[in-house]
């Protein structure tokens, strides 16, 4: 898994299709910003040939840091250099009407479109879900919003803190009494974005046999519900739910965050014979060899009395060696880690999580790769994110059959 | 008649995430055979305590709209059933300890004998290669060693972390397995050809924080937690609402425009013309004390009067719910229906989370209860392997389908 496509510093980067990706063949349209880009990259690094639509200028998500070498600019935004990988980009004003009928025109050419924008904001610009279908009535439209089509808060506004803060994870996190903490990593939209590209290959599935496409509709907030556990049935079942626990003074809740030399390690007991098993590791005290501790419940009613032990246990160790003494038991033992301690990790390197890449700006450079490792199919990294506009000779003259002289005057009055 | 009608998938499976690749195609359609086992029962069947079966809730939500078979896989003849369906199948998803299922001889290399188009995922924590994919996790497990339990934080914590206790990233792992599973059917529709799916979940989680490890890797800085803090918004995060000490509500302002409604909207009160506010830096520099007058506002009002109020004047607000908040007072959860309620033959009814999709033409379908223990055993055999009743007496008889 290697990035070695030729960089010419003239011409556009090669983009040239992957030509047995699991769905090479497909082209995706993306119009999407930050709840659905973790869909489009999925379907990119795939092999489907995705079109990022961005507005002249460039998407707003080039703005969002970290900038490769702290230097705010379009083409340096690491967060959108990580999520539109493998894409190719275009450039165009959906507002104007050479933009529709330009958008219009790309859309006989799609088998999808991605999506995001506020309910009723594409069907404004002439381009809702009815008017794609007639152009083309194997389209399938992915619409990934916070709220969804229908309901009470179509309209409202809303972005990854609203819909975490809707989908009870969110209730669930910081200390009892302290205000709750958003989860890093903005997880209600990933998990609406993998919903949407599941959704989105079942609708092409469905697509072999009756020829049809359809509008998929995916909500932030209720992707936000998908995340947690168990608390929904349990609560339908037991009508108990679940309340915040304090991680500021370890309790033995089975799989708490330790303090060890070096920083924090994760202790998760769950199994009868795990429980044997850390109890030997950790000496047998006296007052633990009750096989009554065996049962989980009867642990976390004494953790008070258990507590102690494990933490003086914790701190003789460093992160390294309690990882590698616990698994060595086969317990569930594992360090905490910082993101760059995942980055240089053993097991990422064995597996090539991060590739080689190269970017006219950034330069060569590390990512992460994608998600499965196809045996027959392989999602291969081709290239870094497009810069703005890269492909607009390439689609609008190459493909859509414009000359030259359209692409000038479009460029000169805003539309690309 | 679901989309994916048609498509047969046989479960290997413990634990959430290859379940809920199960279960994500099942919602589509797919007819999912679950293999279980009497004598190992899975802990969300209910483990060794069989007055436990059939009575968990967290089965029920892993497990709806799948068919359960009793196999004893110790045995010669429980496996040969095994491979006797896969034979007549087009996906299986296992997800046990690394090497378990080629021990059994149920591994790809063998199953691909007998079903060369076969698609196999297999998930694994830590994916099925590496040094250390024989590595016992869980989620919390994956959540700390790919750095998201220690960005979960507060800038200046003191406690370990603020970390949110769920079962993370197995859900998504899962969906990711079945969004996988549909790439690989819709390749071997083009081609023919099935093949192996190696799936590290650790990898699935990871893949949100690109960014941080690009921040990482390019400018060589390793990222710290930022809390609540989003560079450009405030105020923004968690604030205190009136109907008690644990109910708080969320507020994003990300833009001086959102400010200005913002302020309009809260009754432009005398502190929010204070210099100090005026602009996107100057609140961000002093956040404490912003913070500090938000919530002297929000702490009037519950979760819902402040998104009612905020979004009126165009503020993304909203109310941080718990989940007898999603189920007794969620106006989105009730209108769009997040929420489902199945009877389960010996629970009665018990609410599971819809899919978060609606789909024009072919929506997801959650109308079936899980199985029972076994329940499908026999009427597998018989409609599936063409078995006549004497062959699945004996099979019961020698304990082939414990």
């Amino acid at each position: 898994m290697r990035f070695d496509a030729p960089l010419s510093s003239t011409g556009p980067l090669a983009t040239g299709p992957l030509a047995n990706g699991p769905l090479s063949g497909f082209r995706v349209l993306d119009l999407a910003d930050e709840t659905g880009l973790p869909c489009t990259r999925f379907l990119a690094d795939l092999g489907a040939d995705v079109i990022k639509v961005e507005q002249p200028g460039g998407d707003p998500t080039r703005a969002r840091p970290p900038f490769a070498d702290d230097q705010p600019h379009p083409e340096r935004s690491l967060y959108f250099l990580h999520w539109n990988a493998n894409k190719r980009g275009i450039t165009l004003d959906l507002a104007t009407p050479d933009g529709q009928d330009l958008f219009r025109q790309l859309t006989r050419t799609a088998d999808v479109v991605v999506e995001t924008f506020r309910p009723g904001t594409l069907e404004g610009w002439g381009l809702g879900y009815e008017v794609l279908a007639a152009e083309n009535p194997r389209v399938i439209v992915t619409s990934i919003t916070v709220f969804g089509q229908t309901g009470p808060y179509r309209d409202y506004n809303g972005d990854e803190l609203i819909a975490f803060s809707l989908g009870g994870v969110m209730a669930l996190s910081g200390e009892p009494g302290g205000p709750p903490c958003l989860a890093p990593g903005e997880l209600a939209s990933g998990m609406a974005s993998t919903h949407a590209a599941l959704a989105t290959q079942v609708a092409l599935f469905h697509r072999i046999k009756s020829g049809k496409g359809q509008h998929i509709d995916v909500s932030v907030a209720e992707a936000a519900a998908h995340v947690g556990g168990y608390g929904v049935p349990y609560y339908s079942y037991f009508k108990q739910k679940a309340e915040r626990v304090t991680h500021g003074h370890t309790s033995f809740e089975l799989h708490d965050v330790y303090a060890c030399k070096d920083g924090g390690v994760r202790v998760y007991v769950l199994a009868r014979d795990h429980w044997r098993t850390f109890l030997d590791w950790i000496g047998s005290p006296e007052e633990l060899r009750d096989p009554l501790f065996e049962d989980q419940d009867m642990r976390r009613d004494n953790r008070d009395l258990i507590d102690p032990y494990v933490q003086e246990f914790c701190k003789r160790f460093t992160k390294r060696e309690f990882y590698a003494e616990g698994q060595g038991r086969h317990l569930a033992m594992t360090p905490m880690r910082t993101p760059g301690e995942f980055v240089e990790s053993e097991q990422t390197t064995a597996r090539e999580y991060f590739v080689e890449m190269k970017h006219p700006v950034v330069g060569k450079y590390r990512q992460a790769r994608a998600m499965h490792v196809f045996s027959e199919s392989p999602a291969e990294m081709r290239w870094a994110a497009p810069l703005v506009g890269q492909h607009n000779e390439e689609v609008f003259v190459g493909e859509l059959g414009l000359s030259k002289e359209d692409l000038i005057r479009l460029r000169a009055s805003g539309v690309i | 008649m679901g989309p994916i009608e048609g498509v047969r998938v046989v479960e290997l499976c413990t634990g959430a995430a290859g379940p809920t690749v199960c279960k994500s195609l099942a919602e589509y359609g797919a007819d999912v055979l679950r293999i279980e086992s009497r004598t190992r029962p899975d802990t969300h069947r209910g483990g060794p305590n069989k007055a436990r079966w059939n009575k968990s809730p967290s089965f029920a939500k892993l497990h709806r709209g799948k068919k359960s078979i009793t196999l004893n896989l110790q045995m010669e003849r429980g496996k040969q059933i095994v491979r006797d369906l896969v034979a007549v199948s087009d996906v299986v998803v296992e997800n046990f300890s690394l090497g378990v299922v080629d021990r059994w001889g149920l591994g790809y290399q063998e199953l691909r004998q007998i079903k060369p188009d076969i698609i196999f995922i297999s998930l694994k924590g830590l994916g099925s290669t590496g040094p250390h994919a024989s590595h016992i996790t869980w989620g919390p497990n994956l959540l700390c060693l790919f750095g998201m339990t220690y960005l979960w934080n507060d800038e200046s914590a003191t406690v370990p972390t603020q970390e949110a206790r769920v079962q993370h990233p197995d859900f998504m792992a899962g969906v990711a397995g079945a969004a996988a599973v549909m790439a690989a059917l819709l390749y071997r529709e083009r081609t023919g050809k099935g093949q192996y799916i190696d799936e590290a979940q650790i990898e699935v989680g990871a893949n949100l924080f690109g960014p941080q490890y690009l921040d990482y890797i390019v400018n060589g800085r390793d990222p710290l937690p930022t809390g609540n803090r989003r560079p450009g918004a405030a105020p923004y995060g968690s604030y205190p609402c009136v109907d008690g000490p644990e109910r708080w509500c969320a507020i994003s302002v990300k833009s001086q425009d959102e400010w200005e409604r913002f302020r309009v909207a809260i009754g432009d009160p005398d502190w929010c013309r204070d210099r100090q506010f005026a602009t996107p830096l100057a609140r961000e520099r002093n956040l404490e004390e912003l913070d500090r007058r938000v919530g002297e506002w929000t702490r009037q009002y519950t979760g819902q009067e402040v998104m009612s109020r905020l979004q009126a004047a165009g503020v993304a607000a909203a109310p941080i719910q718990d989940v007898e908040d999603q189920f007794l007072r969620d106006p989105l959860a009730k209108e769009r229906g997040l929420f489902v309620v199945v009877d389960e033959p010996e629970m009665g009814p018990v609410v599971t989370e819809f899919p978060p999709v609606r789909m024009s033409e072919t929506p997801p379908v959650v109308d079936r209860p899980a199985p029972l223990f076994g329940e499908h055993t026999d009427q597998v055999l018989r409609e599936v392997l063409g078995l006549d009743e004497k062959e699945v007496a004996e099979l019961h008889a020698e304990g082939v389908l414990d």
